[in-house]
């Protein structure tokens, strides 16, 4: 039998015994959906909100705190331009080391008119070396602002993780959206593809330790993340193996990871970690780990996961493994409608000046679940607070339920202009409140919807 | 409106019967359509579809729960139009983790005849019946509706890694019952 005719076999399973497992959430089925898909385009969102002055070249250097240098000559500079009567789209930079990549975009509307309104519907592709696209990982967009941005012109950051084998990128920009009325616009599509070249990386040495060979087929080290591959085939694995196996997808509670330096010292893996994400498929799993800083690789001898060691030796990023999935997604719902027709809810009073930096909550679309705010930040040194999110500068933006548990799931920091900053988070429950944070200011939004229906109203 | 009052419209040829569907269960199928497709525009035309099909299948069926009558025929109208864009590498998501999940109880050849994939029905129903509660709704919301592991896991107040594990453990006792069944070699 092949897997598809299991899941058509599926499909003819009683109704008496699906209709409980399908009624669990049935009113929130097609926005969870909906959110699925958002995310997949968008997932936990904000990488870098970085008004600073900068040249146009040298965008991804803000991304990467550390030793840019390490990568620095693997950095794809050649502008890739596609345009048509209204649009042009430029791809501008470009890194990966196999497993992640970092890439720059821009939008140029061509008859001068405004995109500040506007965030881009595009569909980005990490491709293998036989451009082939690469299936599961996650991928983030967010909006760049930069000294060259224009009302016309607008800058983008997409970061992509959790890949294998990753040797290119395919940019395609279906169209742009106004996230305020989701009307869309310029839908002729454009499309910017560009090779690239892997920066060195430090493979995990087989040394014919049969646990780690059985264990670990792949732990692949570069200055911007961690992989290790492992197997969890479901026939074959012996139970120990499955139990070592579990614990590393367990992350930090589960097991450690740990860099073993040249020098002696050690280094537990979490405390330079910016992004986790495990990816599932049959068999095995993939867990990667993105760096805050970027690392010097030349300095790391090995690695220990729980305490085993893993010796690593200079070599070549994995080729593809590509089985052709091409992401699909769209970059935002309609949430107004959800709740409050065409009307937002302010909370003219709701503000916190205790930090250096204040925040005011000037609108608010919500469900409980998803939720879209307008907030105003106000800063006497308005380019600390945009600093790039791995170099610590980043507004924080949270959700919690009743017993103060966190709910974010994602969470999308749009176009910020005069002070004002977007904000969308997702939830896996019903959130109760939401916090805003950024150094000593904290403002704590409660989500109590009778409350929220008896506020001023404004139409939009 | 309930159910029986929603198919007895259909039963009288009363269009409202499609506008009383929309407004109940057009969230859930919507919701089953688009983890399939993952593409707004192609999950309202297979809901559309859903609701012409329904126009046409009721009158004769009767059916007693009118939400997983609907949400069947949407899950297969999707998986019908996935499989078609699937082989123009169209999409992805959810639906290709689901069936590669999948794939670990299965050995991959094709079933011979309708006989065997009525068997087959008969012992999914069979092990689905066998399991408790939870891991009925789990398995069935991973492989039938397509839920996200990270969903899910949120859901049950699990780990995205020890939920993996649990459906891991479900598609090994599948497997085996598949066996036992003489479905599976």
């Amino acid at each position: 039998m092949t897997a598809l005719e299991l899941m058509d076999g599926l499909g003819e399973v009683d109704e008496e015994m699906l209709w409980p497992a399908l009624n669990t959430k049935t009113h929130r089925s097609y926005r969870r959906a909906l959110r699925a898909v958002l995310i997949a385009a968008a997932v936990l969102a904000l990488l870098a909100l970085a008004a600073l002055a900068a040249s146009e070249s040298g965008l991804l250097e803000r991304f990467f705190p550390g030793r840019y240098d390490l990568i620095s000559d693997f950095v794809y500079h050649e502008a890739v331009t596609a345009e048509n009567d209204t649009l042009r789209l430029t791809l501008h930079e470009a890194v990966t080391d196999g497993s992640c990549a970092a890439l720059i975009f821009s939008v140029e509307r061509l008859d001068g008119g405004s995109l500040v309104d506007f965030v881009p519907t595009a569909k980005i592709a990490a491709l293998g070396e036989d451009g082939i696209p690469l299936r599961s990982g996650a991928s983030e967009t967010a909006y760049l602002p930069v000294e060259e941005e224009t009302e016309s012109h607008r800058w983008y950051l997409w970061f992509t993780y959790g890949r294998t084998g990753l040797h290119r990128v395919s940019l395609r920009l279906e169209g742009m959206m106004n996230w305020k009325t989701e009307e869309r616009r310029f839908c002729e599509p454009l499309t910017a593809e560009t090779a690239l070249e892997p920066c060195p990386v430090k493979l995990g040495k087989r040394n014919g330790d049969p646990e780690a060979k059985e264990l670990y087929p792949s732990i692949v080290l570069s200055p911007i993340s961690l992989s290790i591959r492992s197997f969890v085939n479901v026939a074959g694995m012996t139970p120990e193996n499955a139990i070592l196996s579990e614990r590393v997808h367990d992350g930090p509670s589960g097991c450690t990871v740990e860099l073993v330096f040249k020098d002696g010292k050690n280094l537990d893996i979490s405390e330079n970690v910016l992004r986790r994400i495990v990816t599932l498929s049959t068999g095995e799993d993939l867990l990667t780990c993105v760096f805050k800083e970027l690392l010097d690789i030349s300095l790391v001898k090995s690695l220990r996961i729980d305490g085993v060691e893993y010796a690593l030796a200079a070599g070549a990023a994995p080729v593809s493994r590509g089985t052709g999935m091409v992401p699909g997604g769209e970059w935002k719902e309609n949430m107004r409608a959800w709740t409050f027709g065409d009307h937002t809810p302010v909370y003219p009073d709701l503000r916190d000046d205790a930090g250096a930096v204040g925040l005011a909550l000037k609108a608010i679309w919500t469900d409980g679940y998803t939720t879209e705010l307008l907030v105003q930040v106000e800063a006497e040194r308005a380019e600390k607070v945009w600093e790039p999110v791995n170099a610590g500068g980043l507004i924080t933006l949270s959700a919690e339920d009743k017993r103060g548990e966190n709910l974010a799931v994602g969470v999308l920091f749009g176009g910020a202009r005069d002070g004002l900053v977007s904000m969308v988070v997702e939830c896996s429950g019903e959130a109760a409140q939401l916090t805003v944070g950024e150094q000593g200011s904290k403002l704590t939004i409660p989500l109590d919807m009778q409350k929220l229906a008896k506020l001023p109203q404004t139409e939009h | 409106m309930e159910d029986r009052e929603i198919v007895e419209l259909y039963w009288q040829r009363d269009e409202r019967a499609i506008e009383e569907s929309d407004k109940k269960y057009g969230g859930l199928c919507r919701g089953v359509a688009l983890r399939v497709l993952e593409n707004i525009e192609d999950s309202e035309e297979c809901v559309s579809d859903t609701w012409l099909r329904s126009w046409n299948v009721i009158p004769p069926q009767r059916p007693n729960l009118l939400g997983a009558f609907l949400a069947r025929i949407t899950r297969n109208l999707a998986l019908d139009r996935w499989r078609a864009s699937h082989a123009a590498k169209r999409y992805g998501g959810e639906t290709a983790l689901a069936l590669e999940e999948l794939g670990d109880c299965v050995s991959g050849e094709s079933l011979e005849d309708e006989v065997a994939r009525r068997e087959l029905a008969r012992a999914l129903n069979a092990f689905l019946r066998s399991l408790p509660e939870r891991d009925r709704t789990l398995f069935l919301r991973r492989y039938w509706a397509f839920e996200t592991l990270e969903t899910l896991a949120k859901q049950e107040g699990m780990s995205v890694s020890a939920l993996h594990r649990r459906l891991r453990r479900l598609r090994a006792a599948l497997a085996e019952c598949l066996k036992k069944e003489g479905i599976e070699p």
